[in-house]
């Protein structure tokens, strides 16, 4: 796979043409991690961003005086998400911690100031990326606000599968609608998490369901419109969605 | 009548120069609330980005169904301060709600849909307002974090 159509894919660079993405290839270095590496602490000077390649990257609210553990993990990103927008937010300093979550887990980073000087060029480029940023912002905040509503350990687990595979077939847009259904019904036991791929690429995005002690089901070629009625019929009212189980 | 002496101190428009301000200034006006007025409600579609003119806005967390508390007031905001950046950020719902907190409070709304197209026709405008609004979602951030860990803070201390 070459850097540039990664980058195609990469969340904070849609809308950008292939001039703006062969600019932007010039600045990112590859990085790799293995399993408990820690990429960045909270609270340290954020001067970059972070694009995940392939792995799983967990970003966690560590307390103070307490050791990092999983429970604290607010969301965790894969492949083509990014990290690090508070580069671009005074006091410049990561708000989360972020830990290599699989085996090993591959990173691009690109340095602020290397892209503050293409924004200065190119005000399009600035403008979408600065708004991708705070998409990818928001969705944090979102996560915080139900990572916090619920209890420490969640009853029922959905989890999205969100590797390139899943991601190209709209698994993003799955997992942004679940959590609107999630903030509208004011659940508080659900724990959403994200993941790489199954093993079943043809039937992305797929959607693991784990309710209490009952046997996971696997949902396959969600929509938007398909895990809205997952999580009604499913979720709330306990029925699973035979014609959408992957067999 | 919004002014450009006002306009020019919004924390979201301190880099635009005169003419960019003319610009945003066509999708401004002035409205009124008083205290305990709903001025949005978190989960409704925005239709405005405001901004604090005169007195002073709560931002509450609230929970679909159950009614604010006021414990659950993340942020309090005074003149020149933004809010409901949600409205020009996907998926375009407020995560917060806004209460008018003072006897009465002037806010200035601006139409969510207006300065979308502005951006998109003037992207130095959008580049320079929405890496200020990046920061206004920042400080939002942390105002949230504090309460998530004053909340987890208490979980712990109800654990022992």
């Amino acid at each position: 796979m070459t850097i540039l159509y990664f980058l195609k894919n990469v969340d904070i660079f849609k809308g950008l043409n292939d001039v703006q993405l062969t600019q932007i290839q010039q600045g990112c270095r590859e990085k790799e991690y293995h399993s408990g590496n820690r990429l960045f602490a909270e609270g340290e000077t954020a001067d970059r961003i972070w694009i995940v390649m392939n792995g799983q990257v967990d970003l966690r609210f560590d307390l103070p005086g307490r050791p990092t553990s999983e429970e604290n993990t607010i969301f965790s990103i894969t492949a083509t998400s990014t990290l690090g927008w508070s580069s671009f937010v005074p006091p410049y300093q990561y708000k989360l911690s972020a830990y290599c979550a699989t085996r090993t887990c591959k990173i691009l980073q690109i340095d602020k100031e290397f892209l503050f000087n293409l924004f200065k060029k190119d005000f399009r480029m600035g403008f979408l990326i600065i708004s991708n940023l705070a998409g990818v912002a928001s969705t944090h905040f979102h996560q915080l606000q139900n990572s916090a509503t619920g209890p420490p350990s969640s009853a029922i687990t959905i989890t999205v599968h969100m590797a390139t595979c899943g991601i190209a077939t709209g698994a993003r847009e799955v997992m942004t609608a679940l959590m609107e259904e999630i903030y509208s019904s004011g659940r508080q036991d659900i724990r959403v998490k994200s993941s790489g791929c199954i093993g079943k690429c043809p039937t992305e995005p797929n959607v693991t369901v784990e309710i209490g002690g009952e046997e996971p089901v696997v949902y396959q070629k969600m929509t938007p419109e398909k895990i809205c009625q997952v999580f009604q019929k499913h979720i709330i009212k306990g029925k699973v969605q035979e014609d959408y189980k992957l067999i | 009548m919004i002014t450009l002496d006002f306009l020019e101190n919004v924390e979201v428009f301190k880099e635009l120069d005169d003419n960019q301000l003319a610009e945003v200034q066509k999708y401004c006006r002035e409205t009124e609330f008083s205290r305990g007025d709903k001025i949005f409600g978190a989960g409704e579609a925005p239709r405005y980005l405001w901004v604090v003119m005169d007195g002073q806005v709560a931002l509450q967390w609230e929970l679909p169904g159950r009614s604010a508390l006021p414990e659950t007031t993340i942020t309090t905001l005074s003149e020149k301060m933004t809010f409901g950046w949600s409205s020009l950020v996907p998926p375009y719902k407020y995560r917060l709600s806004a209460y008018c907190s003072t006897r009465t409070c002037k806010v200035m709304q601006i139409e969510k849909d207006a300065l979308i197209n502005l951006f998109e026709q003037d992207a130095e405008i959008g580049y320079k307002v929405m890496i200020k609004l990046l920061s206004v979602v920042g400080s939002r951030f942390l105002n949230l974090q504090d309460e998530v860990a004053k909340r987890r803070g208490s979980d712990i201390m109800n654990q022992w």
